[in-house]
Formats: structure tokens, sequence, C-alpha cells
């Protein structure tokens, strides 16, 4: 067993520095922005940004327990082992509930010091009246404040284990890496809006607590509130988290158990993974189409690729459009009108999600070095290659979500600021989804990993919004808060696209587009793979050149 | 014959500090099948590569029908139909998708001999690529590199992961390929046995050298095996040419490159021996882990009949 978790340990712990760097500085930004601001709402933005850390870093892991030995080609020689293959099942998913679980307790142990040493204060628990501001309620004590520390914590931990398991499981079955990324993906995403699709609060505690059990990430809720200095996230915890947290546990330990049992079942991916292939007729197969030149037939080909891609993330946030009606008033308007007015502030944010899934998707398969022998012996120049697929991706992607959302929403009521199609969305949201396309391929092109290349373009976004955010003199070029200013005059009959902030970011956002592209494009040239270090096992290679050395 | 379809002259190449290629030197000609045989890790992938200008070289030249693939690479690929080693295509598309995606990028594209080719492999025009055998697999990428009729031909591997039965099928379909079309080959395996039916020539790469080249009968006439006694060379210096020493109680097996020159010495010297014809699986053999150590000299031990 020993040498089992050190096996473990070896393979998991570069991803685990990386995890623990990652938690202790987001926790010591929310101390230093508290202690810039002053808000009284750290446990909430703790509590934020531990939820985000959770979706990301279970994805990794769950990819790495699920499939790493099978993308290694390790799998066949492990089951060889005199050792039980559930016994390994059973230390991979309790190391991997470990490096998630681990940066979020050091982190909260951070901002508990903190409070306990008065560096930092907490606003008292969120009161029955929504409208009641945290700026108004008075500090909580210590040991409240540590109370809903703890609560947050230990939510963010079980909701992140959750998925986790949930994803290795189903990773059992699935082909390769990619695809439990993209499932990682549906699943987070899927998971914030079931938090909120039936949330009751404190409305109906007993629905709560149940409902706590099966998605304990609705245990919390967080209201986000800008003031003209900053912002800061409010949070509410429900009446009886710890009873749902206490009846969530067995839940974790019978979807690990299946874990266990299937881990050890299903050796043979490719098998199992025809289960689960979606037999669609080859259409386009039977037409007699004929492709006169090179470009056609490139554009053709990466029409093929995008387009249901795209079509997907379409399709997907239309789901997500009828889980936000369904726990919402419908305002006196039909289903068809609902769904036109809510669809493009579900498109803006899905967006940003699906614009990486698109840029990582297209990318990856023709870069590895299979299929990337393959095109790259065919007479197809590179810079060809390259920038088809980037255009034709790109287009698709704003055609399809943005440019469908846009003619399908137009006339849609407008009756609240994020309900309706608005100039405001025309000018900004087409330009943030290209950009997150943007850094996801050069994320791939660099990494050669999609679901790592995918993470990059989504940290890179979000830590680029958490810095000018933490600025008082750069909050204003925050790209969402322009789009909010914009979209607000536009509302009060004065659409000026000609600010300076929207010239400057967005601007800047087109030119940094054309320079991702332009170094995706150096990247991808080279047909040696350059991310072997993200095989996450560089400290065990140093090892072996002391070893040898010695 | 004359003119060379493929020729590589000295090329160096390194990937960091390991040298891969040693002053590598071929010459094709055209019409020739060249088998290049190695071991895993000598060279052949990376030579494949540098030929169709997927890398460059450190130094040395190379050209492809006159044409540096490293100054013209598409122009290269654009005559050449290469087959690697557990290629994956498009499994998304059907093979007739795929020919029709790769009829542009090729002027002298041949639909009708794509066409035919699917039906004689029997290979499914409408199943999708990703649902096709592992045989179907490789034998659609045969058709895909020869449907555009490219004078010269790369098959690096290309049988590797069939099943013994399927690779002689392959290899079957192969030969009657390359017999009808009269192109070059250069023909990387080693699996020796598929390449000795249709190599005319033999180049042998070993740790990033090539240790020999030949044409395959000149190689066989070339390297024999010659057992003889023990004592009848005891003590004698170690031959020219010899590849590898093998002792059977008193009896002794050498391998021998140049052998008829030792053979004539042995016979002026009326030495008993047996010359055996070896096979190209056993000449390769000889050449990359043959071992002279037990040749018989003054700190061996003597057999002592009992």
């Amino acid at each position: 067993m020993n040498s089992l978790v050190w096996k473990q340990w070896r393979e998991s712990r570069f991803v685990f520095y990386l995890l623990v760097a990652w938690m202790i500085l987001s926790v010591s930004y929310t101390i230093l922005y508290e202690l810039g601001h002053g808000y009284r709402a750290v446990v909430g933005s703790f509590s934020s940004s531990a939820m985000l850390y959770s979706v990301v870093a279970l994805i990794v892991l769950a990819i790495r327990t699920s499939q790493g030995e099978q993308a290694d080609g390790t799998l066949s020689y492990t089951t060889s082992l005199p050792v039980s293959i559930r016994r390994i099942a059973l230390v991979r998913i309790l190391g991997a509930v470990g490096a998630l679980s681990i940066p979020i307790l050091v982190a909260a142990m951070i901002l508990a010091i903190a409070l306990a040493s008065g560096l930092v204060e907490q606003a008292g628990p969120r009161p029955m009246d929504p409208y009641d501001r945290l700026l108004e309620r008075p500090s909580g004590s210590l040991l409240t404040s540590l109370e809903q520390l703890l609560s947050v914590t230990a939510i963010a931990i079980l909701s992140g284990a959750q998925l986790l398991v949930l994803l290795c499981l189903f990773g059992c079955w699935l082909r390769s890496q990619a695809q439990v990324g993209l499932l990682g993906a549906v699943l987070g995403l899927g998971s914030m809006v079931a938090s909120g699709l039936l949330w009751f609060g404190s409305r109906k505690p007993f629905f709560q607590l149940i409902y706590g059990a099966i998605v304990p990430q609705s245990l919390v809720v967080h209201w986000g509130h800008g003031e003209s200095a900053g912002s800061y996230t409010d949070h509410e915890l429900a009446t009886y988290r710890w009873m749902s947290l206490g009846l969530a546990i067995p839940m974790h330990v019978i979807l690990a158990w299946f874990f266990v049992f299937q881990y050890g079942v299903q050796r043979d991916s490719a098998k199992t993974s025809r289960l689960f292939r979606i037999s669609l007729p080859a259409v386009f197969s039977g037409l007699p189409i004929r492709l006169p030149s090179r470009l056609i037939a490139m554009i053709w080909l990466e029409l093929r690729q995008s387009v249901p891609l795209v079509v997907c993330g379409l399709l997907f946030a239309a789901l997500v459009t009828v889980a936000g009606i369904a726990e919402q008033s419908w305002r006196g308007y039909d289903f068809g009108t609902l769904m036109r007015s809510d669809l493009p502030h579900t498109v803006f944010f899905t967006g940003m999600l699906w614009s990486v899934v698109v840029g990582s998707g297209l990318y990856s398969a023709d870069l590895v070095s299979k299929l990337g022998d393959f095109w790259r012996s065919r007479p197809i120049s590179a810079g060809l290659w390259f920038w088809c697929k980037f255009v034709v991706g790109l287009t698709t992607v704003l055609l399809v979500l943005d440019g469908t959302t846009s003619l399908l929403c137009w006339t849609a009521p407008r009756d609240k600021l994020t309900s309706g199609m608005s100039w405001a969305y025309v000018a900004c949201m087409p330009i943030i989804h290209a950009l997150m396309f943007s850094l996801a391929v050069l994320g791939t092109c660099v990494l050669r990993r999609p679901v790592i290349g995918g993470i990059f373009a989504l940290v890179s976004y979000f830590a680029l919004t958490a810095i000018v955010e933490a600025f008082p003199a750069t909050m204003h070029l925050e790209p969402l808060h322009i789009y909010n200013e914009i979209l607000k005059d536009e509302r009060a009959g004065q659409f000026v696209i000609a600010r300076s902030d929207y010239l400057t970011v967005y601007g800047a956002f087109t030119i940094a587009i054309v320079v991702n592209a332009v170094l995706a494009f150096r990247f991808s040239q080279s047909l040696q793979q350059n991310g072997d270090w993200l095989r996450m096992d560089i400290f065990a290679s140093r090892h072996l050149v002391k070893t040898s050395n010695s | 014959m004359s003119e060379l379809a493929i020729q590589v002259d000295r090329i160096v190449k390194s990937f960091g500090s390991t040298r891969v290629l040693q002053e590598v030197s071929l010459s094709v000609p055209a019409g020739q099948t060249l088998a290049l045989l190695g071991r895993n890790g000598a060279g052949k992938t990376t030579t494949i590569r540098i030929l169709l200008g997927l890398i460059p070289v450190d130094s040395g030249s190379v050209k492809l029908a006159g044409v540096d693939p490293a100054l013209e690479p598409l122009k290269v690929r654009g005559q050449v139909g290469y087959l690697a080693e557990d290629q994956t295509m498009y499994g998304w598309m059907t093979p007739i998708e795929l020919c029709r995606f790769l009829a542009p990028f090729y002027p002298t594209w041949d639909a009708n001999w794509a066409r035919d080719s699917l039906d004689r492999f029997q290979i499914p025009r409408h199943t999708r690529i990703g649902r096709l055998s592992k045989g179907q697999s490789v034998k659609l990428g045969l058709a895909l590199a020869m449907a555009h009729r490219p004078p010269i031909v790369i098959l690096d591997d290309p049988a590797m992961g069939l099943d013994p039965i399927a690779r002689k099928e392959f290899n079957r379909d192969l030969v009657e390929h390359l017999q009808t079309s009269g192109s070059t080959v250069l023909y990387s395996s080693h699996l020796l046995d598929e390449v000795e039916a249709v190599a005319d020539a033999v180049a042998i790469l070993d740790a990033g050298k090539i240790v020999r080249s030949d044409t395959t009968e000149a190689l066989r006439d070339d390297v024999k095996q010659i057992l003889l006694s023990f004592d009848s060379v005891f003590g004698s210096r170690q031959p020219d040419g010899l590849l590898d020493v093998r002792r059977y109680g008193d009896r002794l097996a050498l391998v021998m490159e140049n052998a008829g020159a030792y053979i004539e010495q042995l016979s002026a010297q009326a030495i008993h021996y047996e010359v055996v014809d070896l096979s190209l699986d056993e000449i390769f053999e000889a050449f990359v882990i043959g071992r002279t150590s037990d040749w018989p000299n003054e700190s061996t031990s003597v057999p002592v009949p009992v």
C-alpha cells in the first residue's frame, strides 16, 4: 500500500504544488483586496474563488485519475502487478480528492489566521431580507466569522470532491483525456446552473437540506455587488448546511466505490467507448461533392469539424437558458419569448467557455503525432492549415453563437438590463469570445494538450480581469464593466460606442487576438511536441539524472 | 536505373546533445525498391522525416527527384506517396470523403484508380474511418499514398501492429502494386520477411550510421556463414570483414562480409569449411548484433575431446 501511495504522490505532486500555489495566491489576493477596500467580505470572496478553483482543479485531476494510465500506456503494466486493481483505483481517487482539498484547507487556514489576528473582518451573516446590504451590516464575531469560513470551506471541498468523483467515474468509459476535459467543463458549468436552479435558501430549509445533499454547491449562494471604488462578494449559507453535508458524504462514498469497481473492470477504453459512440449516418459521404481547390478543401474540412462543435455549444446555451427560465418568474411572457429574451445573457458567458472548447478542440487532434504525421506529410502548407483553421473556426464561433443569437433575439423584450439583445452585446461579446478562442488556440499550440491549453485561456482571462479590478485606477477598464456601462447608456437611449475605455480595452483585445494567432502559428509549426514538461513528472526526471550521475 | 530518385549525402542530425544521424548517405536509382533496415531508434523515421522536409538537417544535403525537401517541401510531398507506421486519418471522415479532400492537393490524383483500390482492398467507401479495422486502415493508407501515382513511395514500417495474417495480406497487395507502378520505393522496416520479397537493394542503418548498403543480390553473395573447426583457426589473426562468431563445442560459425576472399584464403591453407547462404534477416542480425569476441585467440580455452 505504501508503494501505491508513493507512486500516486510522485505522479501528482507537480499538480498538487501548482494547486497549492493557486489557492495561496488567491487567498492572498482576497486579503490584500480587503485591506485596500475594507468591505468586510473576505469569506464570500474566498468562497467564490474556491468554487472556481474547485471546478478547474477537479477537471485536471479527473483527467489524470481516470485516463492518465491509459494515455501513458501503463495501465496494462499496472494491472499485471500483484496488487488488486481496485486497491490501485482507491489510492488514485483518494489521492485526487486529497490534491483537490488540501489547497483549499491551506488557504482557509491562512484566512482564518488573518481573521483571528484582526487583520481582516467579516460582516455578519446575511439576514432574511435579501435587500439588506452587506456594507450596512455590523461585523460578525470572530466565532461567527470562523464558522462561516469553515462552512464555505467544507462546501467547496465537498462540492469539488463530488464532481471529481463523478467525472472520474464517467472517465472510465471515455476514450481520451480531451473527452474527460470537455465533459468536466460541461459538468462544472452545469453544477453552477444546478446550484441556482432549485435554490431554496432560507425559504424552504428542509427542501434545501435534501437538495444540498445532492448538489452541495447550492448550500452557498454568492451575490456580487459593484461599488464606485470596487466590488465585493456577499454570500448566503443554507440553514441546515452541516446536515446536508453530512448526508452528502455517503453519496460521495458510493460514487467513489463505483469508480473503484469501474476502474478495475473497464480497462480497455477502446472497447468500452464503443458503447458511447453515437452512430450518425455519414450524410456528406453519399453526396457527389467536388472540391475544386486546396483552399476550398481546407475550408470544407474545417467547417465539417467546427460547425458541429459550435452547434453543440449553442444547444448547451439553450439548455442553460431553459434551466434559468425554470427558476424565475415568466413576467407574463410565453416560453419562446422568454427564451429569446434570456438567451443573449446565457450565450455571453457560455460563449466564453465554448470559444475555448472550439479553439482547443480544433487544433489538438491535428497537433498530436499520429494525425499530425498524416497531414504534414501531404502537400499542405503549415500556413494554409493554421490560418484556415483559425479563420474558419473563429468565424463559425462568431456566426453560430453570436450571429444566431443576435438574429433570433433582436426583437425580444428588453425589460431588464440583462435581457434581450443590444448593440452593446454586438460591440463587446464577439470580441471577448474571439479573444478566448485565440487564447485557447495559443495555449493548445504551445502546450499541445487541449485541456491544459483551455485552462490556460480561462485562467489568463480571469487573471487579467482580476488584476484590472484590483486597483481603483484601472477598475473602469474591466471589460464587462465597460459592456455594462455601454448597455446602461443604450437602454437610456444614448448608445455611445466611441467611449475611450471601449476603444482602449476592446482595441487592445483585437490586437491581442492577432498577436495570439501569430504566436500560435509559430508554435504550431514545430513537429516535435514541446509540452512534455506537462507530463507532470519533471521532478522525477531530475531525480533520474541525479541518480545516473551518482 | 541510372537516374537517382533519392539522393542523401552525408546528412547529420542531432536532437539536443543526442546525435541521431551521423554522415548518412543513400542513393536510390529511379525504379528501385530500397529496404532501409534498422532496429528501433536506429534513425529510420528521422531519415524519412528529413526526406519529406518535415525536419531540417544539421549538415549534408538531400534531393528527391532533384528537389531539396528543405527548400521546397510541398513540391517534394506532392511527388511522394507516404505511408507511416500507425498513421491516423480523420476518423470522422469516410474513405471516399478523404479521397475528395486530398484530390485538390495532387494535380496527378487518379480518382478512378483510388475508387478501384478501395474496392479491390474491400474498404467500405461510406463507413467512417474511425470504424474501420486496423488492417482496413492500413490498406486505405496505402491506397491514398498511391492514388496520385507518385514517382517516389516512402513506406515507414506500414504493417506494424497488424497480426501476421493481415501483414501477409497487406504485403501481397503491396507487392502487386509496386510491381505495376514502376515507382521508386524506400521501404523502412525491421520486419525482414516483409521486405525480402520486394527489395532490390538494402541499406542497414545502425545507431545513426549506414553500416552497409548494396543490392540485395550482391549482399547475399557477399555475406556468408562459414562453418569450420575451432582448431583450424585457433591462434590465427582475426580476419577482416568478420561480423559474427559463434562457438558450438569444437565448431565455429563465422559470418563474414567479403566472404569470397576469406574462402579463398581458407582453401589456400587447405582448411576444411562449409559455406551457408544467409537470409536477409540473418545478414541484418550479423550487422547489428554480431559479436566477434568469441574469435579463438590465445586466451580462449581450447575444447578438450572427451
